[in-house]
Order: C-alpha cells, then sequence, then structure tokens
C-alpha cells in the first residue's frame, strides 16, 4: 500500500519499454488497453447481453423446431449443434461473464479500494474471455462446414457438457468438438486469472475497519465463487487436456477398445460442473442479498449465517458431483452418499430464503424494479430447488434423469435464479454505473413480460419429463402426448424471448435517456452509493475510514464525522496515484487467441503451414513475449488531484 | 455476533399457537424422515447399481449366443427372444438401434444386461418412465420383474448423434 504513495518513481533500470503505456481515456485504444475496474466490468456486461442474446436466439429456434411434432424448422444436426451452444453460451458466455461485470464493478467499490489487486491482470482476463467467446461462436462460420455436412459451419454438436466418447473421432470427426474444447480452455484461463484476483483484492486490499464480517454480502459470494472457481476448473481442464490428446494425438483416455472409460469423462466433467452451478448462482444470492434490504428499509436478517451458508454451499458443492450419475450404475453405495450430501446442501440454502424471508418481515417495502426481480428470485429459486431435492433421491432420479424433468429444473434455477437477480443488478447498479435510472413503467413491464413467459415455457417441461420426453432429440413423433405442452412451451419461450429483448432495449435506453440519478437514488447501504454517479476514475476521494456494517448508511445516520485515513493528507498535498493503461494483457490474450486457433485449425494449417505447430507457437511466442514485457513495464502511474467532493477531478501529473 | 447486544428479555418462550405450530410442523418433519428408509424397504424399486466391465466384442459375443439359444420369433428384422425366467437377458446398444426384442413373462424377475457397442446411450423404459445410463465397456444389470403385460417402448435418452431422436426399441410381456 506505501508504494502507492511513491510518488515520482523513476522506472527502475531494468525495465524495458517497447510499448509505452498508452494515455487515451476513451475510443477504441483506451477501452482496449484500460486496466480500470469499472470499464473493464462494462466490458463484460456488454458482451455477456451480447451472448445473452445470442443464446436466447439459438433457444428460440429450439423452441421453434420442438412447437409440433416432425417439425422442419431445424434438421437434426443443426438442432444438435444449437442446443450445444445454447448451452455453452448461457452458461460461460452470458451468465458467468454477467456476474463477473458485478465482480469488476463493484468489488474495489464495496470494499473501499481505488481497484483490484492486479489491475493489467483483470484486463487480461476480460480479453481472454473475449477471445475465447470469438473462438468459440468462429466455428459458425458457414464456409467451414464440409461438403455434405447439414449442420452450420463446424459449431460444436455435443452437447455443452460432451460426454465422451462421443467426442472422440470415430464419432465427431470435424472441427467442431475442437472449437468446444479450446473455447472452453481459453474461458477457463480467464475465469481462473480473475479468480485469483478477486480472492487477493478482498482479503488485501479492504478500507481500514472494513473486517470480514464487515463485507457486503456481495462482496463474501465473490470470494466463495472466486474459490470455487480456481479449484472446479482444473478439474475441466484436464478433462479438456486429456480428451484434445485423444483427438488429435493418440491417446486412449476414453477410447474403449483400448482400455478407455468414458465414465472418466463423466467424472471430472461433473466435478467441474456441479460447482459451476454454484458459480453460477451464489454471485445472483448475493446481488439478491444487496437489494433485498435497500428495499426492505431493513438490515439484511441473519448476516453471518447468510454468510456462512454460501461458504456452506461452496464446500458442500463439490461433494455431490455424482448425482448427474445417479443412473450410470455406480451401486448403492455411492448413489446414496451422493444423494444424502445432496439433501445437506438443500439446508444451507433453505436457511439462505429463510433470511430473506426474514429481511422482508416488517420490512416497509417498495416495490421498485430491482425489487420485483429480487421478489421474483426468491420464489422462482426456490421452485427450482424443490424440483432439485426430487432429483436429489437417486432412485427418484430413475424417473426424471435426462428427461425435460431435468430441463425444467435447471431453467428454474438458472433462469428465474441467476438471471432474474442479474437483471435486478443491472437495473439496480444502472443508475451507478451510468448516472441514470431506468424509469419504472417499462421496468416492470418487462419484468412481468420475462415472468410470464418463463414459467409458460418451463413449468410444462415438468409434465413432459415425467412423461417421458427425453432430453436433446430434435423432434418427435405425434401420438406420443407430448404435442400440447410443447407447444404451449414454445409460446411461453416466444414472450420471453420478447420480454428479455425489450429489457435489454429498456436498459440500454435508459443508459443514454434515463432519468438522472445522483449518487444515491436508492438510500442504499453500502461503499458504492457513496461516490457520485458515475464514480470518478479514482473511486475514493480519500480512501473511507469503515465503522461499522453497511458502511453508507452508518455513515449518513451518524453525525460524528468518520476519522480520516493516515494518507488523506499525503493524498491532497501530492494527488492520488492511478495505474498507468498498458498493451500487454490485450496483446497476451491476442497471443492465446492464435495459439488457440492454430490447435483448433490443425489440418488446415498443416496444408498452409506443413506442421501443425507453427500456428500455436507463433501464438505461444506471443504470449510468452507479451507477459515478458508485461513484467518488465516501468511501474508507470500518474496522480490525479480530486476537486473537493469528488465531484470531477483534475487531469494531469506526471506520468512516469 | 450481532453488532448490538440484544435489550433484556428478548427471548419469548414460544406458547399456545406458537407452540402447536412447531410441534406439528416437527412431527411432519419426523413422518417424512421416516417415510424415506420405510419406502426404500417397502418399495423394492431401487436399482442397484450394478455393473461390470466388459468388452464391447466380449458383451456382443453373449448377447448374441443368448439370441441364438432364445430366438421366438422376429419383428422387422429384430429378432424377439424369450430369456429363461428367473435367468439372463441381454440388450445391446448401438447407433442406433436396440438388438434384441425382449419377450418377458410377467410377475418373474430376469437379470437384463445393458451395454453399448459404441458411445453412451440411455435405456429409458416407456410409460413406466425408467432410466438407465448405457455405457460403451460397461455391462450394467438391471434386476426387473414386470409387474403389467404389455408392450413396451425402449426410448434412448442420452445424447447419441443425429439418430437419437430416433432410437427406439421394444420389450413385450405377456
Amino acid at each position: 500500500m506505501d508504494s502507492a504513495l511513491h510518488h515520482g518513481a523513476a522506472a527502475p533500470a531494468s525495465a524495458i519499454t517497447l510499448l509505452p503505456r498508452p494515455r487515451a481515456k476513451t475510443g477504441l485504444l483506451g477501452w482496449l488497453t484500460t486496466v480500470d475496474h469499472k470499464k473493464i466490468g462494462i466490458l463484460y456486461a456488454i458482451s455477456a447481453v451480447f451472448f445473452l442474446l445470442v443464446g436466447g436466439l439459438e433457444a428460440l429456434l429450439i423452441r421453434l423446431q420442438l412447437m409440433v411434432p416432425n417439425g422442419t424448422v431445424l434438421n437434426a444436426e443443426t438442432y444438435n449443434q444449437m442446443f450445444t451452444m445454447h448451452g455453452t453460451t448461457m452458461v460461460f458466455l452470458a451468465v458467468m461473464p454477467l456476474s463477473a461485470a458485478f465482480f469488476n464493478y463493484l468489488t474495489p467499490l464495496m470494499i473501499g479500494a481505488r481497484d483490484v489487486a492486479f489491475p493489467r491482470m483483470n484486463a487480461f482476463s476480460f480479453w481472454t474471455f473475449f477471445a475465447g467467446a470469438v473462438l468459440l461462436n468462429l466455428s459458425w462460420l458457414p464456409m467451414l462446414a464440409p461438403e455434405g455436412y447439414t449442420g452450420i459451419g463446424q459449431a460444436p454438436a455435443v452437447g455443452w457438457f460432451g460426454y465422451a466418447n462421443h467426442t472422440s473421432t470415430t464419432y465427431t470427426p470435424g472441427l467442431g468438438t475442437d472449437f468446444w474444447i479450446v473455447g472452453l480452455q481459453l474461458l477457463g484461463v480467464a475465469s481462473v486469472v480473475a479468480s485469483l484476483n478477486f480472492i487477493v483484492t478482498i482479503i488485501n486490499l479492504r478500507a481500514p475497519g472494513m473486517t470480514m464480517m464487515r463485507l457486503p454480502v456481495f462482496v463474501w459470494m465473490t470470494l466463495v465463487t472466486s474459490f470455487l472457481v480456481i479449484l472446479a476448473f482444473p478439474a475441466i481442464t484436464i478433462a479438456l487436456v486429456e480428451l484434445m490428446f485423444d483427438r488429435s494425438f493418440g491417446t486412449n483416455f476414453f477410447e474403449v477398445a483400448k482400455g478407455g472409460q468414458p465414465i472418466l469423462w463423466q467424472h471430472l466433467f461433473w466435478v467441474f460442473g456441479h460447482p459451476e452451478v454454484y458459480i453460477l448462482i451464489l454471485p445472483a444470492m448475493g446481488i439478491v442479498s444487496e437489494i433485498l434490504p435497500t428495499f426492505s428499509r431493513k438490515p439484511l436478517f441473519g448476516y453471518p449465517i447468510i454468510v456462512f451458508s454460501g461458504a456452506c454451499i461452496g464446500f458442500l458443492g463439490f461433494a455431490v458431483w455424482s448425482h448427474h450419475m445417479f443412473t450410470t450404475g455406480m451401486g448403492k453405495v455411492a448413489n446414496t452418499a451422493f444423494a444424502l450430501a445432496t439433501m445437506t446442501i438443500a439446508v444451507p440454502t433453505g436457511v439462505k430464503i429463510f433470511n430473506w424471508i426474514g429481511t422482508l418481515w416488517k420490512g416497509k417495502i417498495q416495490t421498485r424494479v430491482p425489487m420485483v426481480y429480487a421478489l421474483g428470485f426468491i420464489w422462482m429459486f426456490m421452485m427450482g430447488g424443490f424440483t432439485g431435492i426430487m432429483h436429489s433421491a437417486a432412485p427418484a432420479d430413475a424417473q426424471q434423469q435426462d428427461s425435460y424433468f431435468v430441463v425444467a429444473h435447471f431453467h428454474y434455477v438458472l433462469i428465474g435464479g441467476s438471471i432474474f437477480s442479474l437483471l435486478a443488478g443491472l437495473y439496480y447498479w444502472l443508475p451507478k454505473m451510468s448516472g441514470r435510472i431506468a424509469s419504472e413503467g417499462p421496468g416492470k413491464l418487462g419484468f412481468w413480460t420475462v415472468f410470464i413467459g418463463f414459467n409458460v415455457a418451463f413449468f410444462p417441461m415438468h409434465f413432459l419429463g415425467l412423461n417421458g420426453m427425453p432430453r436433446r432429440i430434435y423432434t418427435y413423433d405425434g401420438n406420443l402426448d407430448w404435442n400440447l405442452w410443447n407447444f404451449v412451451s414454445t409460446c411461453g419461450a416466444l414472450v420471453l424471448g420478447l420480454g428479455i429483448f425489450g429489457v435489454v432495449c429498456h436498459i440500454v435506453y435508459s443508459i443514454f435517456k434515463g432519468a438522472p440519478a445522483g449518487g444515491d437514488p436508492w438510500h442504499g447501504r453500502t461503499l458504492e452509493w457513496s461516490l457520485p454517479s458515475p464514480p470518478p476514475e479514482h473511486n475514493f476521494d480519500t480512501i473511507p475510514v469503515v465503522r461499522a456494517r453497511d458502511v453508507h448508511w452508518h455513515d449518513k445516520h451518524t453525525s460524528e464525522p468518520a476519522p480520516e485515513h493516515p494518507t488523506a493528507q499525503h493524498e491532497r498535498e501530492h494527488g492520488v496515484h492511478m495505474p498507468d493503461q498498458s498493451w500487454y494483457p490485450a496483446l497476451a490474450s491476442f497471443g492465446l487467441f492464435i495459439l488457440g486457433s492454430g490447435m483448433v485449425f490443425k489440418p488446415k494449417f498443416v496444408a498452409i503451414f506443413g506442421h501443425w505447430s507453427i500456428v500455436p507457437i507463433l501464438g505461444a511466442c506471443i504470449v510468452v513475449m507479451a507477459s515478458w514485457l508485461w513484467a518488465l513495464e516501468s511501474p508507470g502511474g500518474y496522480h490525479v488531484h480530486p476537486n473537493g467532493g469528488g465531484a470531477g477531478h483534475g487531469r494531469g501529473g506526471k506520468h512516469h | 455476533m450481532s453488532l448490538s447486544i440484544p435489550e433484556r428479555g428478548w427471548y419469548k418462550a414460544p406458547a399456545g399457537a406458537e407452540k402447536l405450530w412447531i410441534g406439528l410442523a416437527l412431527t411432519w418433519c419426523l413422518v417424512m424422515s421416516v417415510m424415506m428408509p420405510y419406502w426404500h424397504f417397502r418399495g423394492k424399486q431401487n436399482s442397484r447399481g450394478e455393473a461390470y466391465a466388459v468388452t464391447p466384442a466380449a458383451f456382443f459375443e453373449r448377447a448374441d449366443t443368448f439370441v441364438q439359444a432364445n430366438k421366438v420369433g422376429e419383428r422387422d428384422g429384430i429378432p424377439i427372444v424369450e430369456p429363461a425366467p428367473g435367468g439372463d437377458a441381454y440388450l445391446v446398444a448401438r447407433m442406433w438401434s436396440w438388438y434384441p426384442i425382449l419377450r418377458l413373462r410377467e410377475g418373474q424377475t430376469y437379470r437384463v444386461h445393458l451395454s453399448s457397442m459404441d458411445l453412451n446411450h440411455g435405456f429409458s423404459l416407456q410409460p413406466l418412465n425408467m432410466n438407465f445410463q448405457v455405457l460403451p465397456g460397461y455391462d450394467h444389470v438391471l434386476t426387473l420383474t414386470p409387474t403389467s403385460k404389455g408392450e413396451f417402448t425402449i426410448v434412448c435418452n442420452e445424447f447419441c448423434g443425429i439418430g437419437h431422436d430416433r432410437m427406439f426399441g421394444k420389450i413385450l410381456v405377456e
């Protein structure tokens, strides 16, 4: 922390400056080289919302195909690509980055810091995510499709879970699965690196007085989610490496004829996959834990227990993975163990729900737009949780496994849970991020459209599942009694699609034309509301000193001024030290993109370059060079002098 | 753990309606908890999860021997096979069909061996809606006792490629 005060630090003799630190704050250059956590959060949010719409389009095509028996909207191969990409897009390119947007934007603000611990690494996470997202979706390019192929381009068609040995070159010889493998590896790198950043930030950069038990619940959930990411992603990394080696380098991890075991993939994937769903829901729970108290005008009920339950859910999340494998014949003991563990995880989840209800109880409820989404979350997530418990009983799961009942379950927790909460977060923090507030009327109309469409789309899937409709079929015969509910579900999906599109349009409109909002339009409790909207680049004029939980609320309602941070006087004289922007994070991500492309397009590059390894080696060289120059970049930095009250800030100050 | 110390006498013991409510809730919890082991033993419908390692080639050999020994008919080119009561039956899943068609007797118990020749398939018995995974390299054994007569459809419910939606089999019970 002291190095921040070390103004005028000259670059050490060993620094190398190949690419000077860019200064632009706006335009393409400004955004490409930014290290500001707020800008990076916005980049994540824009990407996530874009891919939410892409995944939604893929979903609508799926539902249109299933609207009537023997549908002709999509052929079988294209349908298989659609559900693969829909799942992969929604999980990795929509929900996770939208959560990351909030982690990025809010964590430093909520803990009283000026940025994350490693700003350049933060930028690297975003650009690597972006590289992975682009690479994965490049697979749609029609010109990639081989002669006679009935799908679109070479998009993967193996399901978002890519079960071996369907993914072996014997059964899926094309590039699709390779796109999937490499895309996910890049996304995994981005997630793990970002999570390491957040863990260090939350543990080390809290303002004085911000003890762990005074942290906003959203920050706690960020911390738990980050631990889940760094512990769960290695499992899928290994699985994907083994799969890539099976496909490209002749190993036999999953090749039955040579002694491999397809069930190994299931175990590895679900050791990742189950914590992954808690990665998807815990940030959402954190957001709801911030919104409910604000609009109930009451503190969060049972704060310590909510925090502890979140940590328990994260921990127990590693003990339940084989509930995805109850029907594979693992045996009574394994089934029982995982069934009991899964039932146990319902306890902290239920505790959280009771605490949220306790927060609402006897509160002065204000049904503003973020609040209606949060209330919808509680109810819809609970319904999804009920069907989850139904799955946890292994014998009952024998009826539900691989049927539409499961599809209903996870959409209730993912849309009714994660998406509702993320939309609530967008509306709630929109004023902070843009300085403008979204209007109530269209916001609520959007909510009800989404809510009704969502329920009409997914509730009938419970019936379809129990009536035997399996997952991942591109069409069905008309005499199986599935016609009515498929039709109803598609109608609901169309309304849901309309609703989501409308909500996105409303949010975008509000960014430009919404009513101006001050720093604290909702009368919030946490530190971000103590700043102007949008906050200045340096966040806090002086680092706050925290005296209580719900620190902003406490400070608003006490007449005693907070003591000043020890560095406040120094910063008034010398200015606030800010990190310089850098080219190298984006350059390193670009190198990863080249490396990844080289691994995907091996057959094509063999034809051009003679050996498949040329392009990956080139990409790896770019990564190594960028990382080395990144490490040896001069420390850089400049000072800003906040004007009184932090309403604006003086620019300038020597860059060094 | 509270930020401020609660006032004296904050705890009011439950009484009257609240006590009744707690009693009812607790009783219902106990009822539901006991239900689980009770139905487990009474229900007798839980798969034991019996599975053995076997190469696809070896499994097909056993299945073929079984079909040759017990064939009683044919439908659409697929042999109808009736296993001995209390005996083993073999069912082969492959892209994209089930082989053979089993004819079982109501009330008899059979050990049905499931395995795949290529990749993962799912054995979903309709309209009962019983689902089990069929993996290559795995002999997944189900101990089945049909309790009603009729023609039952096997639907593949684990995504297995382009023919997945059309992978149907049959079990006949007489």
